[in-house]
């Protein structure tokens, strides 16, 4: 570890989140995929050559499994992650794995920091439903299959119509699992729909919030979801956003009941305008639907801060100085008196009197 | 015309005004060099800004704050040994009070100018009188020193009536411009007991004022690091430390003026050596405070052991700042307490090098203060050791070198020796209460 | 002669003596206080009618390579001036590994640095920020020995303009581009950028995603990709603030290494 971490420092390639296109991995059934350890042609849906490593990616889904085929241009390891968009290593689903003579090995982790760690060490499960691999004219090829959504905290749950990152790596020569990349790439896919089962109903929407929005009250986030027959629409998922200034935030899920309610509390940290969306993310049959929103929450009074113990402190300052003040005032006083009390003839205008003059006269 | 009176203390007294002497004016033209040279410097730093100085951003005080707390240190000379004295009516103060009223005076100047000179925006000086901040330490230090030196100029001048009030009648004739000083300054005093009366009413009111200013001024400056987080600084015991170390340095500062005026303008008869005795038995004293003050303040910090306070203490003891440090207890506190202490006081060459070992043990601790609590990191960045460039030391040697010179300036124009108060005689006796006759038997009888 | 005059100058003084001293007393007593009366009372922190924010860094120092981008970024953005760093990434080591702390200004809420300011030089913003007004700022550098995170610097030399003077005045808001000699400078969350609903320099300009930032008031921060809701990271991570202890209540927080 602490050598990978060393490596990380030497030899960093920095991988910023490519904002290029999505792949969008194709739908496919019944999948023709056989997990063997070889890609052949036509055997998978569709594929593509990432261009800043040249792993080629041959991948189909069922809506159920995922099925996907890595081809690298070395003899060490492959790897790739599955994440949440435009993230990288950290918090993603790694599949890595190398082929070293007969030996196919192939991990589920999940990456953490700088590195990633297998599922099972963390406490979760390997997934891979099946898996294989093989080597040959200085290529690796690694297959295997998930499950779309295996439950499992170091996966991810993937899903249709929503964008994730896709992370690509191999190494030139290293059979193992934690040499660092000889070369990496970070981009993004997409699941296709199944083309026979596009969405065309419209379903509608509504938002609104209950409860009296306040800065430190709750108020709920009440959406109802209709379809186009304007009869709810039950166990539906809603996704609640707030909109802020970072862009929008998700707040939480909720499940439609039978009258087509989701609810989900919110408190308000701060007074003023607050922007909700609520989003369905459409099903089999409907396609999404989005409603949004304003509520603006009253401040609460707060207590007045120029409170009585600043212009006390204010007060005793300035008595104090006041006090040091007016005996130096008394002390000038003194001084002043002690000029007036002379008997001495008082030098007026015009007049020069003084020690010079003393001297000609007589006292 | 009545003939002019001169007593042998006024004629010793004045003739420094009119005769300084040669080595006066040696003195004069030395300091003034130096003062020229260090002002020279401080043009370098307002042209290149004070990257001149060795100051960086990690230790971003350095000599100039440590300086300035040296002169408002000395500042308390004029405190105890005027004002104290003063109301506890010891008589033999009398003849050094001018001298530390003027030490007060020229100190707090210096020491407010090493401030100025360590801004980095000097030319908006002003703004801490428009825009000042009640909470921050340093408007305190502001107002208790604009405070400490106005009261300081009275306390001064007020003494300094009488005298120059005698100045006026008595100085030779052909010192017009003098006379016409003295005559304006002299607030027409001429000894009547009803001004009398109102002078000793003033003294007693700003003799006793004066005392607690002068306190709240190094408690002020204390608290500018005392009100801080940083390891050294926030401590408890730093306000008294200062006032004490003030006081201490102060005294210290006294005795070396008075040895010098005595020795350059013959004031022997004046200032004798029980005056040297008893400021060096207080000088003493005070380094016994300090030390057991010092030893409280080390002892708290590297008992528990609690890391950032070791780290500062390592410095100190065996670091960077080993050198200054034990040069600072032995040479600065140790050193001089045995001196004073073997000759009883009763050597006045002893309690000067005495006197003169403690100032530069003070300074040394006023930068050991400010410095090395800088240079203990508290965040993991490397600090470069910090000394002084030319440009600091050049101020610090015009600092002095100005100190001295104004109080040359003033042996010029004014006396150092009080002679009012040294002419006056013990204060006549309060009269007894007679008691009253035996009762006559026939009185008794009724 | 003498002694009627005298009584009588006695007789006025004794009547006038109150008034002398009195107004005197008050006269000086004002200019003297003058800064402490006319210093304005510490500013509450009125909600603005639109929304009262509360800027939140969010480092994951379980991202942080060391790579210094950031410093690269902050230093880029603000035309620092040579051998300053307004942000600093710390190396350490604990007994778990090296680690790296990126550290910029805390913002803190109950800033030793804005205590000390004798001049109002450095202040706290009504959004939490804590920014430096380079016109008022008179170089006593108390500030920076305030600082327990030494995060201030200082401008010893006369620093190079920018290439556009004239775009970049000197002004909290407008980056800091264009520096003056002889004051205190550091970290301001890039405001000039939040004016305008971008995020910070350093946020940008870190590649591995580990620098987060937002308003603590919507609960959200973002490094640019993604977006986390603060509240539920500082409950269920082991998050801590850099010198917590000392009370000055920074609005950094990091995610520990391991957690």
């Amino acid at each position: 570890m602490a050598l990978l971490v060393a490596f990380a420092l030497a030899a960093m390639v920095p991988v910023p989140p490519a904002a290029a296109e999505p792949v969008i991995v194709p739908f496919g059934r019944p999948v023709t995929v056989i997990v063997d350890g070889v890609v052949d042609p036509g055997e998978y849906v569709g594929s593509f050559t990432d261009p800043v490593t040249g792993v080629v990616v041959s991948w189909v889904h069922d809506d159920v499994n995922l099925s996907v085929g890595l081809v690298s241009p070395g003899t060490g390891w492959a790897g790739i992650g599955f994440g949440p968009e435009g993230v990288l290593m950290d918090g993603s689903n790694i599949i890595i794995g190398y082929v070293l003579g007969a030996v196919t090995v192939i991990s589920d982790e999940y990456g953490v920091g700088l590195n990633h760690i297998a599922d099972i060490g963390l406490g979760g499960r390997d997934d891979l439903l099946e898996r294989a691999g093989s080597e040959a004219s200085g290529k690796t090829t690694l297959e295997f299959r998930i499950p779309l959504d295996s439950g499992d905290a170091y996966d991810i749950a993937l899903r249709t119509g929503k964008t994730f990152s896709l992370l690509l790596a191999y190494h030139d020569t290293a059979d193992d699992l934690i040499t660092l990349h000889t070369i990496a790439s970070a981009g993004s896919f997409i699941l296709e729909r199944d083309p026979n089962r596009i969405p065309t109903r419209r379903a509608s929407l509504g938002l609104d919030g209950l409860g009296e929005p306040r800065e430190a009250a709750n108020v709920t986030l009440v959406a109802q979801l209709l379809g186009d027959d304007s009869l709810p629409l039950a166990l539906a998922v809603i996704d609640f956003f707030v909109n802020t200034s970072v862009g929008g935030g998700f707040l939480g899920a909720a499940e439609t009941d039978a009258q087509g309610f989701a609810r989900l509390n919110y408190t308000f940290l701060s007074p003023g305008p607050f922007r909700f969306v609520a989003r369905f993310e459409g099903d089999l049959e409907y396609v999404p639907a989005e409603a949004n929103t304003t509520l603006v929450a009253e401040g609460s009074p707060e207590p007045s801060v120029l409170s009585t113990s600043d212009l006390a402190v204010r007060a005793l300052i300035f008595a104090t100085l006041a006090g040091v003040a007016s005996v130096y005032a008394f002390v000038v006083v003194q001084i002043l008196l002690i000029r007036r009390i002379s008997v001495a003839p008082r030098r007026t205008r015009g007049q020069r009197k003084g020690p010079k003059a003393d001297r000609g006269g007589d006292t | 015309m009545a003939k002019i009176v001169v007593t042998h203390l006024e004629k010793s007294v004045m003739l420094p005004l009119v005769r300084p002497g040669r080595w006066y004016w040696a003195l004069v033209g030395v300091l003034s060099a130096i003062v020229a040279w260090a002002a020279y410097a401080y043009t370098v730093q307002l042209q290149q800004g004070l990257v001149v100085t060795s100051m960086r951003d990690r230790i971003s005080w350095g000599l100039y704050v440590s300086t300035f707390v040296f002169f408002i240190g000395i500042s308390h000379a004029g405190t105890l040994v005027s004002a104290i004295l003063r109301v506890t009516d010891a008589n033999w103060r009398k003849p050094i009070t001018r001298l530390a009223e003027a030490i007060t005076v020229f100190a707090l100047i210096v020491g407010a100018s090493m401030v100025i000179i360590d801004l980095g925006r000097p030319d908006r000086l002003l703004y801490i009188a428009q825009f000042g901040r009640i909470e921050s330490p340093i408007l305190w230090d502001f107002t208790s020193i604009t405070f400490y030196l106005t009261g300081s100029l009275l306390y001064l001048y007020l003494p300094l009536i009488p005298d120059l009030a005698t100045l006026r009648d008595k100085m030779p004739v052909k010192a017009r411009f003098r006379r016409w000083l003295y005559t304006r300054l002299a607030a027409r005093w001429e000894g009547l007991p009803e001004q009398r009366r109102r002078l000793e009413r003033a003294l007693g009111a700003m003799a006793i004022l004066i005392i607690p200013v002068a306190v709240s001024v190094h408690t002020v400056v204390s608290w500018i690091f005392g009100m801080t987080l940083r390891v050294g600084w926030h401590s408890t015991i730093l306000g008294p430390y200062f006032v004490v170390g003030a006081i201490f340095s102060g005294v210290a500062t006294l005795i070396i003026v008075m040895a010098g005026v005595r020795k350059l303008f013959h004031l022997e008869g004046i200032i004798k050596p029980i005056h040297f005795r008893n400021l060096g038995l207080m000088l003493l004293a005070l380094d016994i405070v300090l030390l057991y003050f010092t030893l409280s303040e080390y002892l708290t910090a590297i008992y528990p052991g609690e890391t950032q306070d070791v780290a500062w203490l390592t410095l100190l003891g065996s670091g960077q700042f080993a050198a200054m440090f034990w040069w600072m207890i032995i040479g600065g506190l140790i050193v001089p307490a045995v001196f004073v202490a073997v000759t009883r006081a009763k050597s006045v060459p002893a309690v000067v090098i005495a006197a003169i070992l403690v100032n530069i043990g003070m300074w040394i601790e006023r930068y050991l203060i400010v410095v090395p609590t800088m240079a203990t990191p508290q965040t993991p960045s490397v600090i470069a050791p910090y000394w002084p460039s030319w440009v600091e030391w050049s101020v610090l040697a015009g600092a002095v070198a100005g100190f001295g010179l104004l109080l040359l300036a003033f042996c010029r124009f004014f006396p150092v020796i009080s002679m009012w108060e040294v002419a006056e005689k013990a204060p006549t006796p309060l009269p007894e209460a007679t008691p009253l006759p035996e009762p006559t038997p026939a009185e008794v009888a009724d | 002669m003498a002694e009627p005059s005298e009584r009588e100058a006695f007789e006025v003084s004794r009547r006038e003596f109150l008034r002398w001293t009195g107004l005197a007393g008050v006269a000086i007593a004002a200019a003297g206080s003058a800064p402490f009366l006319l210093a304005e009372a510490p500013e509450p922190a009125s909600g603005s009618p639109d929304r009262r924010r509360r800027w939140t860094m969010l480092i994951d120092l379980r991202r942080c390579d060391g790579c210094k981008r950031c410093e690269v970024a902050c230093r880029k953005e603000h035309n620092v001036p040579e051998g300053q760093n307004w942000l600093k990434v710390f190396t350490l080591t604990a007994a778990s590994g090296t680690f790296f702390l990126p550290r910029p200004c805390m913002h803190c809420e109950n800033p030793p640095c804005v205590k000390v300011c004798p001049v109002n030089a450095t202040f706290r913003t009504e959004e939490g920020l804590v920014l430096i007004d380079e016109a008022r700022c008179i170089g006593c550098r108390y500030c920076m020995a305030a600082c327990p995170y030494d995060v201030r610097v200082f401008n010893w030399a006369k620093p190079n303009p920018p290439e556009s003077p004239e775009e970049h005045p000197p002004d909290p808001i407008f980056g800091h581009r264009d520096h003056r000699q002889g004051v205190v400078e550091k970290c301001m969350f890039c405001a000039h950028r939040l004016k305008d609903g971008r995020l910070p320099a350093c946020v940008e300009g870190c590649p591995m995603l580990a620098i987060y930032f937002g308003d603590a008031n919507e609960d959200f921060v973002s490094n640019g990709y993604e977006r986390l809701r603060l509240s539920t990271v500082l409950s269920s991570q082991q998050t801590f603030r850099y010198k917590e202890d000392l009370g000055t209540e920074p609005r950094v927080y990091y995610l520990p290494v391991r957690r």
